[in-house]
C-alpha cells in the first residue's frame, strides 16, 4: 500500500478519554474510490476514529492528512472550512433540520459554501430526484419515513460534491430491509461515482457491502476480527452470532456498490 | 412522605451538575430573582401611592395616582407570567434525561416529576430570595425617582415584610404550578414539535376581522375631538385601547406568519432560511414569546402621544396636574422598560431551552462544518424580527389610530415622541442582549463532542 495515492492518511493516531484508550498507535490509509467499513464494538474506538479523520476531534499525537493537507494542523475554524467544502457527513438518525423542507435541507450545505439559493436548490433538486425522492423536494423531515429522511441526509453529503463521505451507523435506526436499501443509495452516490465512503458499524450486513472492512478493538485497527466475538453488546444476539462469520477482510477489490 | 422522602434523596443524588445543567438551574434563577425584583419594585412604587396618608394630597390626585398605578401593574402581569412560564418549563427540563437514569434504577413516572416538581421550586425559592436582595439593592436608585414633584424616598419604598412573604410564596408556587403543567405537556405528547407533520397555518379571517374592527377604532379616534370632555375623550381613548390590544393579539400571529413566509422565499443565506422556517414552525408559539411588547409598545405610543399632547398644550394648567403629565410619562417610561427586561430575560430562556432540547441537531450542524457565527444568526433573527416587527408594528398600529394626536404631539412635543421611540429601541437592543447570553449555552453543547 502506497501513500502516495492516499486521499486520507492516518499516522500513529492516539487518543485518550480519561483512563480509557480510544486510538492506540492508528495507522490507516484510504483510497480514492474506495469503501472502508470499520467494525466495532461499541467503545471500541471506532467513532473516535472516524471524527478524527474527518477533523470532528483533534488527536492528542498523530496525524491526518487528506488531500496534502494535515487535517490535524488546522485550528477549528479551517477544519470546520473543510468539512464543510470537502466531506459529506450521513448520522445514525439523519439529523436533518426539521423545520426545513426535504430541498432546503439539501440546498443548505450549498448556501454554507456560498452557493446562491436558486443553484442550490436546482442542484438538491437533481440529487434528490437521483435519489428517488422527486415529488418530495417540498415536504418536512417529519413527514418522511426512516429511509427517506436517510437519502436526503445521504444528498446533502454528496450536493457539494464532497470527495469522502464519513457515515456514522448510517442505516443504525433503519429495519434491514430499507437498510439494504439505504446503503445501495450511499455506496451509489459516493463510491459509485469514483468518490470515497468511509463508514463505521455495528452491522456485518452492511460492512460485507463496502471494499474493505477494518475493525477496532480496544483502540487498536486491525484487518483481521478479533478471536473472540467477546465485544458482541449484550442482549442483541444477532451481533453476537453474526460477527464471527465475518471475521477476516473483505477481498480488497470487491465492488458491491452496483455502479450504474 | 415516603415519597416525597426518596425523591428529596435521589434528588440531592442526582443533582450533580452535567455538562449544561449548570445553565439549566442559573438560567430560571436569574429569570424568577428579575421577576421578584421587577414585581416588588414595581409594587412598592404601586402601593407608595396608597400609603401616602390623606394630609399630604392637598391636591385631590391620590386617586388617580392609585388608579394608574394599578394599571401599571396589571399590564406588567403578561409579561411577569410569560417569563415565570419558560424558567418553570426549563427547570423542568432536565426530567428527560433523568427518565431513562431512573427507569433502569426501578423509579416510578410519578418520583420523576414529584423530583423535577420539587427541583423546579427551590430553584424558583433561590431566584426568589435572590430578587428580593436585588430588589433591596435598586431601592436607593428608585428611590430618586421623581413623582408629584419630589423624590419617591426610600421610606415610602419599603415593603411590609408580609407583603413580602406573599409576594414570594405567589411566586414558588408559580413556579411550581408551571413545571407540573410543563410536565403535563412532555406525557401528552413526549415528541411535541418534532413528530408536527405540517406547518400549522394561520387563517386569514384573522386579518379580515381584524381590518374590519381597525376600521372601527379609527372612525371613533377620529370623532375623539367631537365628544368635549376630558373624561369623554378618557372613555373613548381606553375604550380604543383595549380594543387596540385585542387586535394586535388576533393578528399577531397572522402577520408573524405572513411576514416570515415573505422572508423565506427572499431568503438567499443559511441564517435567513433558517430563521424564516423556525418562526413559520410556531407562529403562535413565536408571538407568545413578544406578545407583551405589543402591549408595551402600543401603550408607550398612546400614553406617550396623549401626554406630549397634555403637556403641549398644558400652559395655564395647575401644577398638581403638570406633575401628573410628568409623572404618567414617568411611569410609561418604567412600565415600558420592565416590560421589554421581562421580556428579554424570557427570550434568552426560552433560547437556552431550546438549545438544550436541539443539541444533537446543533452538534451535527456544527460537523457538518456550519460556521457558529450561522448558527448564531439564525437563532438570533428567529427571536429579533418579531421582536422589530411587534414592537415596530405595534407603535405603528397606535400611532395611526391617534392619527390626530400624534400629528399634533409632532408638531407640540416632537421631543417626547423621540424619548418613546429611543426606549423603544433600547427595549430592543435589551432582548438583542438576553439572546448574546445564551452563547455560552451552545459553546458547552457543541463542546461537549
Amino acid at each position: 500500500m502506497t501513500t502516495s495515492t492516499a486521499i486520507l492518511g492516518a499516522r500513529s493516531l492516539a487518543k485518550r478519554y480519561g483512563a480509557g484508550i480510544a486510538l492506540n498507535n492508528v495507522d490507516l490509509d484510504v483510497f480514492p474510490g474506495e469503501s472502508v467499513a470499520i467494525m466495532g464494538a461499541s467503545g471500541s474506538g471506532k467513532t473516535t476514529l472516524l471524527h478524527t479523520l474527518a477533523g470532528i476531534t483533534a488527536p492528542d499525537s498523530g496525524t491526518v492528512n487528506y488531500a496534502g493537507t494535515d487535517v490535524t494542523a488546522l485550528n477549528e475554524t479551517q477544519r470546520s472550512k473543510l468539512r464543510r467544502e470537502s466531506f459529506g457527513f450521513v448520522f445514525q438518525s439523519g439529523l436533518l433540520v426539521p423545520e426545513l423542507t426535504a430541498i432546503e435541507n439539501v440546498a443548505l450545505a450549498l448556501m454554507l459554501n456560498g452557493v446562491s439559493r436558486r443553484d442550490a436548490e436546482g442542484q438538491a433538486a437533481a440529487w434528490l430526484a437521483h435519489l428517488g425522492l422527486a415529488g418530495m423536494e417540498s415536504r418536512r423531515i417529519g413527514e418522511l419515513s426512516g429511509g427517506q429522511a436517510q437519502r436526503v441526509a445521504i444528498a446533502r453529503a454528496q450536493v457539494t460534491g464532497a470527495r469522502i463521505v464519513f457515515a456514522d451507523e448510517p442505516t443504525g435506526a433503519l429495519d434491514s430491509h430499507t437498510s439494504a436499501d439505504v446503503m445501495g443509495a450511499l455506496l451509489d452516490a459516493t463510491a459509485g461515482r469514483g468518490h470515497t465512503l468511509v463508514l463505521v458499524t455495528h452491522d456485518p450486513t452492511v460492512a460485507a457491502r463496502c471494499s474493505r472492512t477494518l475493525y477496532m478493538h480496544d483502540g487498536v485497527l486491525s484487518p483481521v476480527a478479533p478471536a473472540r466475538p467477546a465485544l458482541a453488546p449484550q442482549g442483541n444476539p444477532a451481533a453476537g452470532t453474526t460477527f464471527l462469520p465475518q471475521a477476516g477482510p473483505a477481498p480488497q477489490e470487491q465492488n458491491w456498490a452496483g455502479r450504474p | 412522605m415516603n415519597q416525597l422522602k426518596s425523591s428529596l434523596s435521589i434528588l440531592w443524588m442526582m443533582s450533580r451538575p452535567s455538562p449544561g445543567s449548570k445553565a439549566v438551574i442559573a438560567l430560571p434563577a436569574v429569570a424568577f430573582a428579575l421577576v421578584t425584583a421587577l414585581l416588588l419594585i414595581v409594587l412598592a412604587g404601586a402601593l407608595s401611592f396608597y400609603t401616602n396618608p390623606a394630609a399630604e394630597d392637598p391636591t385631590g390626585m391620590a386617586g388617580t395616582y392609585q388608579g394608574l398605578a394599578a394599571f401599571a401593574i396589571t399590564l406588567m402581569v403578561l409579561p411577569m407570567l410569560t417569563l415565570g412560564g419558560s424558567a418553570a418549563r426549563l427547570s423542568a427540563r432536565r426530567r428527560d434525561e433523568r427518565l431513562s437514569t431512573l427507569r433502569l434504577l426501578g423509579g416510578t413516572p410519578a418520583l420523576v416529576a414529584s423530583m423535577t416538581v420539587v427541583e423546579s421550586t427551590l430553584v424558583a425559592l433561590l431566584g426568589v430570595v435572590s430578587g428580593i436582595a436585588l430588589y433591596a439593592a435598586a431601592l436607593p436608585a428608585i428611590a430618586l425617582i421623581p413623582f408629584q414633584g419630589k423624590p419617591l424616598g426610600l421610606a415610602g419604598l419599603w415593603l411590609p415584610a408580609g407583603v413580602l412573604v406573599i409576594a414570594a410564596t405567589a411566586l414558588v408556587l408559580l413556579a411550581a404550578v408551571s413545571a407540573a403543567a410543563g410536565l403535563r405537556q412532555v406525557v401528552l405528547s413526549p415528541l411535541g414539535v418534532r413528530t408536527r407533520q405540517k406547518a400549522p397555518t394561520v387563517h386569514w379571517v384573522r386579518i379580515a376581522a381584524g381590518a374590519g374592527a381597525a376600521a372601527v377604532l379609527y372612525g371613533f379616534m377620529a370623532n375623539l375631538t367631537a365628544s368635549g370632555t376630558f373624561a369623554a375623550m378618557m372613555v373613548i381613548v381606553c375604550a380604543c385601547f383595549a380594543g387596540g390590544l385585542a387586535l394586535l393579539n388576533l393578528m399577531g400571529p397572522f402577520v408573524l406568519s405572513w411576514l416570515a413566509g415573505r422572508a423565506l422565499r427572499r431568503a438567499e443565506t443559511p441564517a435567513r432560511l433558517l430563521s424564516a422556517r423556525t418562526v413559520l414552525e410556531s407562529p403562535k408559539a413565536a408571538w407568545r414569546q413578544v406578545s407583551a411588547l405589543s402591549m408595551t409598545s402600543f401603550i408607550a405610543v398612546v400614553a406617550g402621544t396623549g401626554l406630549a399632547v397634555l403637556s403641549g398644550g398644558g400652559e395655564g394648567g395647575n401644577p398638581a396636574e403638570a406633575n401628573l403629565t410628568t409623572d404618567m410619562r414617568t411611569g410609561v417610561l418604567i412600565t415600558v422598560a420592565a416590560s421589554f427586561l421581562l421580556v428579554a430575560a424570557s427570550a434568552g430562556v426560552n433560547q437556552a431551552a431550546s438549545v438544550l432540547d436541539r443539541k444533537d441537531l446543533y452538534v451535527s450542524l456544527d460537523r457538518l462544518g456550519m460556521p457558529r457565527g450561522v448558527m448564531d444568526a439564525a437563532r438570533r433573527r428567529a427571536v429579533m424580527s418579531p421582536v422589530r416587527i411587534v414592537t415596530v408594528g405595534s407603535a405603528a398600529m397606535a400611532a395611526l389610530l391617534l392619527f390626530p394626536l400624534t400629528g399634533a404631539a409632532m408638531i407640540f412635543a416632537p421631543l417626547s415622541l423621540l424619548v418613546i421611540a429611543g426606549v423603544l429601541a433600547g427595549g430592543i437592543g435589551l432582548v438583542w442582549l438576553g439572546l448574546a447570553a445564551t452563547g455560552p449555552v451552545l459553546d458547552k453543547v457543541l463542546a461537549q463532542t
